[in-house]
C-alpha cells in the first residue's frame, strides 16, 4: 500500500488548506474580497467630489477634505492589516497589535480629525469644482447621500434612463445613485457581519470554555442562562430598541452579538467537556498553570475549529438581520443599506426592478459566499468528510 | 400476512370521503339557512311592531288626520334632502347595491364619545344624526333633525323646533327628552369623554320644552355656538341610559351604536374588534325625506397601501386615495383610469401641515425661543420646493393655520419665501457664526447649531421631505438630524414636549379655532400647544375672537391674530395637501361641493345604476 507518512504540517495551516480546495469556497471569497475592497476604498470608488483637481496650479485632492472619521478608521485598519499579514509573528501577537492599533487610531481620529459636519453635494458641481486645470473624478461621481438636488426630483429612475446623467444602476426614490449606494452598503454589511459576530464570538467562547472546563454546577447554570438568551427573538428586540431608542447601526451591531453568543457557547463548551480529561490539559492542571493559559493557551487552540463554522454562518445570519429591519423601513435613515434599498422595489404600485435586483442579489451573493466558505471549513473539519486528512495520506 | 390496498378498499375510502364531504356540505347550508332564518325573523317581529304601532295609531284616530295633513300640503321635501332628492330624479337611479370602502387601521372600538380616531367617526356619521347641518353649496347651516332655531339676541339662549316625525332604528320616536339627555350623558363625569366635554362645557344647560323643543343656554358668548349646539349627536335616551348606573360597562365597550342615521348596525350592542370588518345595514324605518340608495356599507380592513390598491384594482373596494408620485403614475395607468373617475381637488376643511419649533424644554427656552431664528427656519424651508419635488404640486402653501380660501385669512399675507440671504443675515443678527469652519454656524457659547426634526416613520412623503429639507438648511450650516419614530412613542413625546422640532398636521374646520395649538393656556401639559409657545397679545385675540358671535366683528380679529402668528411664526406652516383620489365608475353623481367631493355626505348623494349594480343583497 501507500508509504506511511506523517505529515509535518500544522492542524490550522491543514485545515486551511483542505478548505481552500472547493471551487465554491473560492468565490465565496472573491466575492468577500470585492465586498471589502468597494467597503474600504468606498469614498474613492463613489464620491461626488474630485479626487485629485489642479486649479490655478495649485493642485488639491478635496476628497481627502471630507473623508470621516470612519473612512479614516476604516483605512487604517485595512493598512494594518496588510502590513500584519506581510510579517511572520505569532497569530496571537498580531492579533494584539491589530486590536491595539485600530483602537489607538479610532482615539486619534476622534480627537483630531474634524471633518466637516454638513456636506452641500450641489456646490462639487459648481464652477468652483468644475472649471480647473484638470481633475481626477472617481469611477462614480455621485455620492451615496448626494440627492440630485440641482437636477430636481430625480427619484426611481430606471438604469441608463436619464439622458443628462449616467446611473448605471438607476437612482433610489429620493434621488441617489443606487451603485454609488450599493458600494457603500457593503461596509454596513461587513462591519455589521464582522462586529456582531466579534462580540458574540468573545461572550461565547469565554462563557462556552468555562461551563465545559467546569462542568457541574457551572456547566449547569451557564446552560440554562444559554437557554434563556436562546428564547430571546433578536429581531424583536432589536424592534424594539429601535422604537425607544432611535436607530443606531451600532446598536443593533451590539444587539445582535449580545443575543447571538448562545450557539458559539454551546460549541466550545462541547469541546471543552471532551477536552478537559486530556493528557495534556491534566498535565497543565498538575503543572500549576493559571486558569486563563489552561483555557486560552492550551485549550482553546485545539477545541476552535468547529467554531469557524458557526462565524460564517454567523456573520451570514447577522447581515440577514440588519437587512430584514432596513426592508422593513426601521434601519438607519439614510445612510445606505441593502435591505433599505430593497424596501422601495415595490413603490407606488410600481415594480421598480433596479431596486430589487441589484441589492438583493448582493444580500443573496453575500449570505451566499458566507454559506459556501463556512461549509467548506466543515467539510475540511469533519474527519468522517474528509478522506485524505493529512495523517493518514 | 401484509395489508394491500385492494379496489375494494379504495372505493370504500372514496364512499366515506364522499360522505364526509356531503355533511360537512349539509352543515354549511343548514347553518346559512339557520342565518337567513334569524335575519327573517327579526325582520318580522320589526314589523310586526309597526304594525301594531300603526294599528294603535289608527284606532286613536291620529293617524288619519295627520294623513290627511300631509296629501294636503305639497309632498314637501326638507331643504337638507334637496340634493338628494334631485339625484333621485335622475334618469338611471335605482336603490340598490353596497358602499364597500377601506380602512388602513384597526378600529378599536365603535362606541361613540369613547372612540378616538377618525374610522370610527366615520361609521358613526351614518348612523347619528344632529339637529343640524351644512348645506354642501351654501356652506349655510339647515334644519335637519331641527325645523327652525332661534338665537337670542345675547347670543346665550338657542331654541330648537324639532321635527315630529323622527324615529331612531328601533322604531321609538326621538324627542326632545333624547337631546337633553345626551347632553347630560356627555357631561357625567364617569363617562370617558373628556375631549367632547371640553367643548361642551361652555353649554350651560339643555332643556326640553315640550315634546319637540329644546333650549341650549351658553354660560358664555361663542362664536360657534351654533354649530357646537346643532352638531351634537342625539343618543337614544331609552339605549344609552342604563349605561349611566354602569359607566365603566360603556367605557370599555365595543360597538355600542344606535341612532336614528340612515344605516343601523346589524345588531347596535354585537360589533366587537375582532370581526375586522364594519358593516352596516340600510335602516329600513328611516324617516328622511329621501331613502339612501346603498343597501349597505362596508368598511374593510387592508392595512397594506400596495394591498389595498390591488384591491382597488380588482373591484373590492370602491374608493382609492393615492399618494402625490402614486397618483401622477396610476394616472398613465389604463387598466386603473378604465374602471375609475379620478378627482384631485382641495378639499375646503384640509389640514395643513407644520413644523413645530419646541420653544421650551426641560423649564428651559430653546434655541427656536427666539422669534428670529424661527423666522429664519421659516425662510429655509422652501415649501414650493417641496410641493413640487414630493407632492408634485398636488398641494399649496399654507400660510397660516387660516386656509387661503377662508374669510379668517388675510389676502395681503404671503407665504415665506426660500430666502438663504435672510435666513443667513437673521441667524447672524442673534449671534449665529461658523466659528470652528466645520460648516455648521455656532452660537456665542460654541454649541453647534444641531436639531432633531421628528417625524412619523411609516409616511413615505414626510419621509422624501425631511430628507429635502436637510440639505436646504444644510446650505445655511444647520444641521438637521432625521429622527423617525412610531406613533406611539411620537404621541409620548408629544405630551411630554421632549422633541427639538416636529413636523406633523392639524385638521381644520370651516372656520378655524386656533385656541387649543396657540392659545398659551394649552401649553400645560397633556394640551395641545406642545411647542410652548407663549404670546399675551395673541392670547388676547384669540379669546376675543372666540367669544364674538358677530362674525363682521370676528373676521378682522381672526385676520389680526394671523398677522401675530406670521410674524411669530410658531410653527413653519407648510401646505395643505390635495385629494386625490380613484373612485369606481359604477358610483355615479359624484359631485364636487364646497365641502369637497360629495361621497360619503349625508344624506347620501350617490347611487349605482341597476345595470351595473354588483351586490344583490
Amino acid at each position: 500500500m501507500t508509504k506511511h507518512e506523517v505529515s509535518r504540517e500544522s492542524f490550522s495551516r491543514r485545515i486551511w488548506r483542505k478548505t481552500w480546495q472547493g471551487w465554491g469556497v473560492k468565490l465565496g471569497f472573491a466575492w468577500i474580497a470585492v465586498l471589502i475592497f468597494a467597503g474600504v476604498f468606498a469614498p474613492f470608488l463613489a464620491n461626488s467630489m474630485p479626487l485629485l483637481m489642479s486649479k490655478d496650479g495649485v493642485i488639491s485632492a478635496p476628497v481627502l477634505d471630507y473623508l470621516t472619521k470612519e473612512d479614516v478608521v476604516v483605512l487604517v485598519m485595512f493598512a494594518l492589516l496588510v502590513i500584519l499579514a506581510g510579517v511572520s509573528w505569532s497569530v496571537g501577537k498580531r492579533l494584539l497589535i491589530f486590536v491595539v492599533g485600530a483602537l489607538l487610531a479610532t482615539l486619534l481620529v476622534n480627537a483630531l480629525l474634524k471633518p466637516p459636519s454638513v456636506v452641500i453635494y450641489d456646490q462639487f458641481r459648481s464652477t468652483v469644482y468644475t472649471e480647473v486645470d484638470w481633475r481626477v473624478m472617481p469611477p462614480i461621481t455621485y455620492a451615496p447621500q448626494d440627492y440630485l438636488r440641482d437636477f430636481g426630483d430625480t427619484g426611481l429612475e430606471a438604469p441608463l434612463e436619464a439622458s443628462d446623467r449616467t446611473h448605471w444602476m438607476g437612482t433610489e426614490e429620493n434621488g441617489a445613485d443606487v451603485l454609488s449606494r450599493m458600494i457603500h452598503a457593503s461596509r454596513i454589511a461587513l462591519s455589521i457581519g464582522l462586529i456582531a459576530t466579534g462580540i458574540a464570538l468573545v461572550i461565547g467562547v469565554i462563557l462556552g470554555g468555562l461551563m465545559g472546563y467546569f462542568s457541574g454546577v457551572v456547566d449547569m447554570l451557564g446552560m440554562r442562562l444559554v437557554e434563556i438568551f436562546e428564547s430571546i427573538p433578536t429581531l424583536f428586540l432589536l424592534l424594539t430598541f429601535v422604537a425607544f431608542f432611535g436607530r443606531s447601526l451600532y446598536m443593533m451591531m451590539i444587539i445582535i452579538g449580545v443575543t447571538s453568543w448562545s450557539g458559539y457557547a454551546r460549541y466550545i463548551r462541547a469541546e471543552f467537556l471532551k477536552l478537559r480529561q486530556q493528557d495534556y490539559v491534566q498535565a497543565a492542571v498538575a503543572g500549576g498553570l493559571p486558569l486563563s493559559s489552561i483555557l486560552f493557551r492550551h485549550m482553546l487552540p485545539n477545541g476552535v475549529a468547529p467554531l469557524l463554522v458557526g462565524v460564517s454562518f454567523g456573520v451570514a445570519s447577522a447581515i440577514l438581520a440588519e437587512a430584514t429591519l432596513s426592508f422593513l423601513g426601521l434601519g438607519l435613515v439614510d445612510a445606505p443599506s441593502w435591505g433599505q434599498m430593497l424596501n422601495q422595489a415595490v413603490k407606488s404600485s410600481m415594480f421598480n426592478w433596479w431596486m430589487a435586483v441589484f441589492p438583493g442579489g448582493a444580500i443573496f451573493l453575500t449570505v451566499f459566499a458566507y454559506n459556501l466558505i463556512g461549509e467548506a471549513f466543515r467539510d475540511a473539519i469533519d474527519p468522517k468528510l474528509s478522506r485524505n486528512a493529512g495523517v493518514n495520506g | 400476512m401484509q395489508k394491500r390496498l385492494t379496489t375494494k378498499d379504495w372505493i370504500l375510502y372514496a364512499l366515506i370521503a364522499v360522505l364526509i364531504t356531503l355533511l360537512l356540505l349539509v352543515m354549511y347550508q343548514i347553518d346559512r339557512q339557520w342565518l337567513r332564518l334569524t335575519e327573517m325573523q327579526t325582520a318580522l317581529q320589526a314589523q310586526a311592531k309597526d304594525m301594531r304601532d300603526l294599528r294603535s295609531a289608527v284606532s286613536s284616530g291620529t293617524l288619519a288626520r295627520t294623513d290627511n295633513a300631509a296629501t294636503a300640503t305639497t309632498p314637501a321635501v326638507a331643504a337638507a334632502f334637496n340634493r338628494a332628492h334631485a339625484m333621485t330624479q335622475q334618469a338611471g337611479y335605482a336603490q340598490g347595491d353596497w358602499s364597500v370602502n377601506a380602512f388602513g387601521n384597526n378600529l378599536k372600538t365603535l362606541t361613540p364619545l369613547v372612540s378616538s380616531d377618525a374610522y370610527a367617526s366615520d361609521v358613526q356619521s351614518y348612523v347619528l344624526e344632529s339637529l343640524i347641518t351644512r348645506n354642501p353649496d351654501t356652506l349655510a347651516w339647515e334644519g335637519l333633525i331641527a325645523k327652525s332655531w332661534q338665537v337670542s339676541a345675547d347670543g346665550l339662549t338657542i331654541t330648537f323646533q324639532m321635527r315630529d316625525d323622527v324615529t331612531f332604528s328601533d322604531g321609538k320616536p326621538l324627542t326632545a327628552d333624547d337631546v337633553a339627555f345626551t347632553f347630560d350623558f356627555i357631561m357625567t363625569e364617569a363617562i370617558q369623554a373628556p375631549r367632547d366635554r371640553a367643548y361642551l362645557e361652555k353649554i350651560a344647560s339643555v332643556k326640553a320644552n315640550g315634546k319637540y323643543e329644546v333650549v341650549f343656554t351658553y354660560k358664555e358668548p361663542y362664536f360657534e355656538a351654533l354649530s357646537l349646539a346643532g352638531g351634537m349627536s342625539i343618543f337614544p335616551q331609552h339605549f344609552y341610559e342604563p349605561y349611566l348606573k354602569t359607566p365603566q360597562a360603556f367605557n370599555e365597550s365595543k360597538g355600542l351604536l344606535l341612532g336614528s342615521g340612515p344605516f343601523q348596525m346589524p345588531d347596535p350592542k354585537g360589533w366587537t374588534p375582532d370581526k375586522g370588518n364594519v358593516e352596516l345595514v340600510r335602516n329600513e324605518r328611516y324617516w328622511g325625506d329621501v331613502q339612501p340608495s346603498y343597501n349597505r356599507i362596508l368598511w374593510k380592513i387592508i392595512q397594506n397601501d400596495s394591498a389595498r390598491l390591488t384591491t382597488y384594482r380588482n373591484g373590492e373596494i370602491d374608493a382609492y386615495g393615492a399618494r402625490p408620485k402614486e397618483y401622477a403614475d396610476l394616472k398613465q395607468d389604463p387598466q386603473m383610469m378604465d374602471k375609475s373617475q379620478h378627482f384631485e381637488y382641495m378639499p375646503p376643511v384640509a389640514g395643513y401641515s407644520y413644523i413645530g419649533w419646541n420653544q421650551e424644554r426641560g423649564g428651559k427656552p430653546t434655541r427656536f425661543a427666539d422669534k428670529r431664528v424661527r423666522q429664519a427656519m421659516s425662510h429655509l424651508t422652501d415649501v414650493q420646493r417641496v410641493i413640487k419635488d414630493v407632492f408634485l404640486d398636488y398641494a399649496e402653501p399654507a400660510v397660516s393655520p387660516f386656509s387661503n380660501t377662508s374669510k379668517q385669512h388675510d389676502p395681503a399675507l404671503q407665504p415665506y419665501a426660500f430666502n438663504l440671504e435672510k435666513a443667513q443675515a437673521l441667524l447672524k443678527e442673534v449671534g449665529y457664526e461658523d466659528r470652528n469652519k466645520d460648516g455648521v454656524l455656532e452660537d456665542a457659547a460654541g454649541q453647534p447649531f444641531e436639531f432633531k426634526l421628528t417625524y412619523f416613520d411609516a409616511n413615505e412623503d414626510t419621509k422624501r421631505m425631511v430628507l429635502l429639507l436637510k440639505d436646504l438648511y444644510a446650505k445655511a450650516g444647520v444641521k438637521m438630524i432625521p429622527f423617525p419614530q412610531e406613533w406611539p412613542v411620537m404621541l409620548e413625546s408629544l405630551n411630554k414636549k421632549d422633541f427639538d422640532a416636529i413636523t406633523l398636521g392639524w385638521t381644520s374646520g370651516i372656520e378655524t379655532d386656533i385656541y387649543q395649538m396657540f392659545h398659551s393656556s394649552q401649553a400645560k401639559t397633556d394640551g395641545d400647544n406642545t411647542i410652548s409657545y407663549k404670546n399675551p397679545e395673541l392670547d388676547k385675540l384669540i379669546d376675543q375672537a372666540r367669544a364674538t358671535v358677530d362674525e363682521a366683528t370676528r373676521m378682522p380679529l381672526w385676520q389680526q391674530a394671523e398677522r401675530i402668528m406670521y410674524d411669530d411664526q410658531p410653527y413653519t406652516f407648510l401646505m395643505r395637501r390635495k385629494t386625490l383620489a380613484f373612485i369606481d365608475k359604477r358610483i355615479h353623481n359624484l359631485q364636487m361641493t364646497k365641502l369637497g367631493l360629495n361621497r360619503g355626505l349625508l344624506p347620501l348623494e350617490n347611487y349605482v345604476p341597476a345595470a351595473q349594480q354588483k351586490y344583490q343583497q
